[in-house]
């Protein structure tokens, strides 16, 4: 078996199914054929039988209207005068024995030509009133039987007036009987027909028949046939049982009239022949019907077959290749055989793998949950928060260690309990707990802080409740989460009480509007009932009271009139002795102290607990701050360290304060100062100038007039007056453009750089020519500037390069600009004076003298010169200008220069305007130049 | 006053005088309908005439008999074998007894009493004249109803026995002379009347409905079987025949029949057949022999044994009435043979 089934897992899908087909449609075929052929056949028996049924009827009625006739012929025969006449004249009752023969018909018995159409009898007998024969008629060759030549009475009375069917000698007879009567009804004779039950009797009984139409007498227990109509086809003799194979038979049934006690049955016969015939024909149609039939649906089976075991194959394969690059499963190898076979194997195989998969991946699963229930379960456990945990009745399911700790009681105790039950036993107020519990149920989280008193110290707890939900997001329980905030509280309030004394630090403007302020605000915060500020008195080394704050509505009055009658000095009382260390005190019961020296006082006031600080102020105590409880308060340290920078704080704001107030009136005085400057300049230098043109103007006439007429020393003197009166005047134009830099200076606007400097450079044109000077720059930019101080800038120091040249060597002059944002710009600027990140950068370099360093910044100062009159003309405050110029626009100016070699003036100009949009300008402007 | 009752006693007079002749017309149609109404019963007391030779021969079996080795031989007519072979196929098994029960007809059953090749005949007739052999004795089980049958789309469920008789004498033509129940006429069609006259020297059975076969119409269709009677009715719509209820069952392959009501009895009534109000029946009757070289003990106790068991038949059912029920009614017997109706019996 196993070996069978190993060679047949060898065999491929379609072959195999197509042999199995092959066989099972074989096999169908052949019970099919059977079932067919055994169906048809019952179907056409069925058919004959119902024929033959209806034929048999039809055969019986015939028969049996046949056999009545005989009846019927004898009475009407007997009836007949010629019968009558002969009887009466010829049957005396007591005649001879001899029985007179006839082989003609007799004349008394109708012509043949009657009796053809009427009935065939074999004899016809005339029995006297004795009972015995006295003629005989025999219509045929045979003798009648010995027993109808003598018949009984019984048998003349049961032929009398019926047809009877009896046995004679064997052989099966229709005797019918009449008597003759005269016309007064005495019997003469008895009439009697005899025909003998043979196929010629039941040929005339049917006529002509087919083979589909044979009716047969049978008689005997096991039946034969005595007689036919058809003797050819069923001749006399045969077996009624062995004709079945051949007909169909019906209709036995007896001669039923009651007039026979022939035990002879009438059997109707129907030829299976026919209906075999056609029972094969249609059979032979079907077969090759079927066999075409079943050709093309092996053919279809055959096609789909092989497409099946294509997909198998191919979803074979993908398995495999599933099983391999997926699940990383070396799969077995796929072997040729039953694609069905392979398939199942492949995929037994890709399940074990999964299943094991599967189991392992289960099994670390429950280990990962296993170490996260852990793991989550040390979480909770090491959680900072209290955190516990109820079901929606609010039973405690739930509590961590540190739940315990706050709450004070253990998980033990406590789990298994409801809510309510820990609310009642705690006096706790369930108000909130029922409001939060509504916002959980909303879906919302509530939180709230406990305030409680334990060991005689507050605690705050704060409680956050939030809802359990399920991934249906339907609500299981509570989570609460609980911390003690108590300190944060502290240091809320201490936070608090800084940032109140700091606003009021920010806000106010003076240390008289501020006091009273911080003096309330801490005492609020703190929960004090009483505040004051002790100042140092310069003038005698005291503490006085500076500032006093109490609650409203307490009688503090006789402290406070005994506070204000008092000094402290260095370590008296509770100001001065943190006067003297310069450490905050904490004294939890003043009344208690013996160094408090006001403790009468603030027994009557009912204070108890005082606390001070100092005020510093530039590292000094400046003063004390103290405050005053009517209750007994334990130290709190870090309160006091917070009152401690607090201290400084408000230490250094009245420093401040005090600063700023100086400042503020030198402020005032300065700007007054400029302005009485400015003003100087303006008048002076226009005061100054008319004279000194009324001294150039003379001098000059005395030098047009008097040069060379009078003597060398008197045109010399005229020389010095003229040149002096020119220098004082230029002088004081370059001062009046000095001061007009910033009082005439304009609102600053988009320049063009390029065409202040053309501006520039032609107003230098004679300088340049003479000195065969090369000027070149780079493309200028548009900065937002005074552009006619830009071009008085530029003039200046293209102006000075020109003039500080070399003997030796034509200026070479290059102006550029850079931007400051530029990071090797930026960092190449070495000037700490520049500020500006974002602008530009100038410089005008040359190849001129130089300048030594250490008069770098010299030379920007206001006339201040490096060189002779007689060397390089000018007052020495042309840089002085560019400075002020530059710084006016935001910039700064600086020179980087090495002697003999050249200098470069850098200044920074402020943020730009767009690139393109100096192009432009400067491309048009170009244009224009040209 | 005096003229006024004068002339009342003359109008009563006359309505007496209508009274007695309307019912004198109908006893005198009823007479003339009874006429028609052939003889029931023979004469038992006449014996038909047989020789001496046959007198002292013995019974011997035929063949078939003789090789089942049967303790008794017994043939009956096919009516009578289909009712009562249950009850002798019993018997025999009850007491052991080999029976060989051969089917056949009145005919058949009287010629092999006539060749003294059987021990029991049995008649579904009264034993005609030829049937009374010397040392035959007739024992009646009981009697059976004649349905009369139409087809069972025929709306006509009641005749009256006069109608019948008129229908087989042709004298009514179509089914619309008669009326349904219901009180409208039957349909218009010819009425197929059909026959099968057999037995006929034998009385009782169709000689209750006309005398002879001459009695009947010449349009009468004649049968010859039992199972061609049933068909015909039953495939045809105008048909009308008769038959026991028995064979109508027995042949309901051939197709379903209607039993019709006479005088408004069903001829399951074994109550009206009892009291003749249902007129028309059928006599079982089973022969012995009585006599030396004849006798068969077994004979005689299957008899009684048959007497007692058709008390349990379907009476209802197939409208039996058993020899006892008829004894207590009044019917006429003579030993075991029933030998007339009763005298208080309405035809």
């Amino acid at each position: 078996m196993r070996m069978t089934s190993k060679i047949l897992s060898r065999i491929p899908l379609a072959p195999k199914l197509l042999i199995f087909t092959f066989l099972v449609g074989v096999v169908a075929w052949g019970v099919l054929d059977y079932a067919q052929t055994k169906k048809l056949h019952q179907i056409f028996d069925t058919s004959l039988a119902r024929r033959l049924t209806v034929r048999a009827q039809d055969s019986r009625m015939r028969f049996d209207n046949y056999v009545g006739t005989y009846q019927q012929a004898t009475k009407l025969i007997s009836s007949q005068k010629s019968i009558i006449d002969h009887a009466a004249a010829n049957l005396e009752a007591h005649g001879s024995g001899r029985i007179k023969w006839h082989t003609e018909v007799p004349s008394w018995l109708p012509d043949s030509s009657v009796l053809r159409k009427f009935v065939h009898f074999h004899y016809a007998l005339l029995i006297d009133t004795g009972g015995r024969v006295r003629e005989v008629y025999q219509g045929v060759p045979k003798p009648p039987p010995p027993p109808l030549l003598r018949p009984s009475a019984l048998l003349r009375q049961i032929s009398d007036d019926q047809s009877y069917m009896t046995s004679l000698g064997g052989v099966p007879y229709l005797l019918t009987s009449e008597p003759i009567s005269d016309g007064a009804g005495r019997a003469l004779a008895t009439l009697m027909l005899a025909v003998e039950l043979d196929d010629d009797f039941l040929m005339y009984a049917l006529g002509l028949t087919t083979e589909e139409d044979i009716i047969a007498l049978a008689a005997g227990d096991e039946p034969r046939v005595v007689a036919s109509n058809r003797p050819d086809l069923i001749p006399d003799g045969v077996l009624v049982e062995s004709l079945k194979k051949d007909y169909l038979i019906t209709g036995k049934s007896f001669f039923d009239w009651g007039g026979s006690d022939l035990t002879v049955q009438f059997v109707s016969c129907i030829s299976r022949a026919g209906a075999e015939r056609l029972n094969a024909s249609v059979l032979s149609a079907e077969r090759l019907q079927r066999g075409i039939v079943s050709f093309i649906l092996l053919l279809a089976f055959a096609a789909i077959v092989l497409w099946i075991s294509m997909h198998i194959r191919r979803l074979t394969i993908s398995i495999t290749n599933f099983s391999q690059n997926i699940l990383n499963i070396k799969p077995p190898e796929i072997r040729k055989g039953d694609e069905l076979l392979v398939l199942e194997a492949q995929f037994e195989n890709i399940v074990m793998e999964i299943i094991q998969a599967r189991e392992r991946l289960e099994k670390q699963a429950a280990e990962l949950l296993r170490e996260k229930t852990v793991y989550l379960d040390n979480i909770l456990h090491s959680s900072p928060l209290a955190i516990a945990a109820t079901d929606l009745d609010l039973r405690v399911k739930y509590f961590n260690t540190v739940a315990e700790k706050i709450f004070g009681y253990t998980a033990r105790e406590i789990i298994g309990k409801t809510a309510d039950e820990i609310h009642v036993s705690e006096k706790i107020d369930t108000t909130a707990v029922d409001q939060a519990l509504e916002l959980v149920r909303l879906g919302r989280d509530f939180h709230y802080v406990v305030e409680q008193t334990r060991d005689g110290r507050r605690i705050f707890i704060e409680i956050g409740i939030t809802g359990i939900r399920d991934k249906n997001n339907a609500l299981i329980g509570y989570f609460l989460m609980a911390q003690d905030i108590t300190e944060r509280k502290e240091v809320e309030r201490r936070l608090a009480v800084q940032y109140a004394v700091i606003e009021i630090l920010a806000k106010s403007a003076s240390p008289a509007e501020a006091t009273p302020e911080i003096l309330q605000s801490i005492c609020e915060h703190v929960g004090w009932e009483m505040g004051e500020v002790w100042l140092v008195d310069a003038g005698s080394p005291a503490l006085r009271l500076g500032g006093l704050w109490h609650v409203p509505f307490l009688n503090f009055r006789e402290f406070i009139e005994f506070s204000r009658k008092t000094v402290f000095e260095r370590g008296v009382g509770l100001p001065g002795r943190v006067w003297a260390n310069g450490r905050p005190a904490w004294i939890s019961d003043v009344t208690a102290d013996q160094n408090f020296p006001r403790t009468a006082a603030a027994v009557k006031a009912g204070l108890h607990a005082g606390f001070a600080f100092p005020i510093r102020s530039e590292g000094a105590v400046t003063g004390v701050m103290a405050f005053f409880s009517r209750s007994v308060q334990t130290p709190d340290d870090d309160l006091l360290k917070m009152f401690v920078a607090l201290g400084s704080q408000i230490g250094d704001f009245f420093t401040r304060k005090k600063g700023e107030e100086a400042q503020v009136h030198y402020s005032s005085e300065l700007e007054r100062s400029n302005k009485e400057l400015q003003m100087f300049a303006s008048i002076a230098s226009h005061d100054l100038q008319e004279p000194l043109r009324v001294v150039s103007g003379f001098a000059q006439l005395l030098e047009q007039r008097y040069k060379g007429k009078l003597d060398k020393s008197a045109d010399d003197f005229i020389g010095y007056m003229v040149d002096g009166a020119e220098r004082m005047q230029q002088l004081i134009r370059d001062l009046l453009d000095y001061s007009r830099v910033t009082t005439r200076g304009k609102p600053f606007q988009p320049a063009n750089c390029d065409i202040a400097m053309q501006k520039a450079l032609m107003n230098l044109k004679t300088a340049v020519e003479e000195s065969n000077a090369v000027i070149t720059a780079d493309p200028l930019p548009v900065v937002k500037a005074d552009e006619s101080q830009l071009v008085h800038l530029f003039q200046n120091l293209i102006g000075n390069a020109v003039k500080y040249r070399r003997k030796d060597e034509p200026p070479r002059i290059h102006i550029s600009a850079k931007q400051l944002d530029d990071p090797a710009v930026h960092s190449a600027i070495q000037n700490p004076q520049s500020t500006i990140k974002k602008g530009w950068l100038f410089s005008v370099q040359d190849n001129g003298i130089g300048i030594e360093p250490q008069y770098f910044d010299r030379i920007f100062q206001v006339f201040q010169r490096l060189h002779k009159r007689e060397e390089y003309t000018g007052t020495g405050i042309g840089l002085a200008i560019c400075k002020k110029i530059v710084e006016r626009h935001g910039g700064s100016i600086w020179v980087k220069s090495e002697p003999g070699k050249g200098s470069t003036f850098f200044f920074t100009m402020p943020e730009p305007i767009a690139e393109n949009i100096r192009s432009e300008r400067t491309v048009e402007e170009e244009k224009g130049a040209l | 006053m005096e003229k006024i009752l004068k002339n009342n006693s003359v109008l009563f007079l006359l309505m007496l005088l209508f009274m007695v002749f309307l019912a004198s017309a109908a006893a005198i149609a009823h007479d003339a309908d009874n006429n028609l109404r052939g003889e029931t019963f023979t004469d038992p007391s006449k014996q038909f005439p047989m020789p001496g030779d046959w007198i002292d021969k013995r019974i011997v079996y035929e063949k078939e008999a003789e090789h089942a080795d049967a303790d008794l031989a017994i043939v009956m007519d096919q009516d009578i074998y289909y009712t009562l072979l249950p009850i002798i196929q019993k018997f025999g098994k009850d007491n052991n007894l080999k029976i060989f029960v051969k089917e056949g007809t009145c005919g058949i059953a009287a010629g092999m009493l006539g060749k003294k090749s059987v021990d029991m005949g049995g008649f579904c007739c009264p034993p005609g004249a030829e049937d009374r052999l010397p040392g035959v004795r007739f024992h009646t089980m009981g009697i059976v109803a004649t349905a009369f049958f139409v087809h069972p789309d025929n709306p006509v469920d009641n005749v009256s026995s006069s109608q019948l008789r008129d229908i087989y004498r042709g004298k009514i033509f179509r089914w619309s002379e008669i009326k349904t129940s219901s009180g409208a006429p039957g349909p218009d069609l010819a009425i197929k009347a059909i026959g099968r006259l057999h037995c006929q020297k034998r009385p009782g059975h169709w000689r209750q409905i006309l005398d002879t076969d001459k009695e009947f119409s010449p349009r009468l269709h004649e049968v010859g079987s039992i199972p061609d009677m049933i068909a015909q009715v039953a495939t045809s719509r105008d048909a009308i025949g008769w038959e026991v209820l028995t064979m109508a069952e027995k042949y309901r392959n051939m197709g379903t029949v209607k039993p019709l009501r006479i005088d408004g009895y069903l001829p399951s009534d074994s109550a009206a057949l009892v009291s003749l109000q249902y007129p028309f029946y059928r006599t079982y009757s089973l022969s012995t022999w009585v006599g030396k070289n004849v006798e068969n003990k077994h004979a005689d106790q299957l008899v009684e044994y048959m007497k007692k068991e058709f008390e349990k038949l379907n009476m209802d059912k197939f409208g039996f009435v058993s020899q006892n029920r008829l004894r207590k009614a009044g019917w006429k017997f003579k030993g075991d043979e029933l030998i007339g109706e009763p005298a208080s019996a309405k035809h």
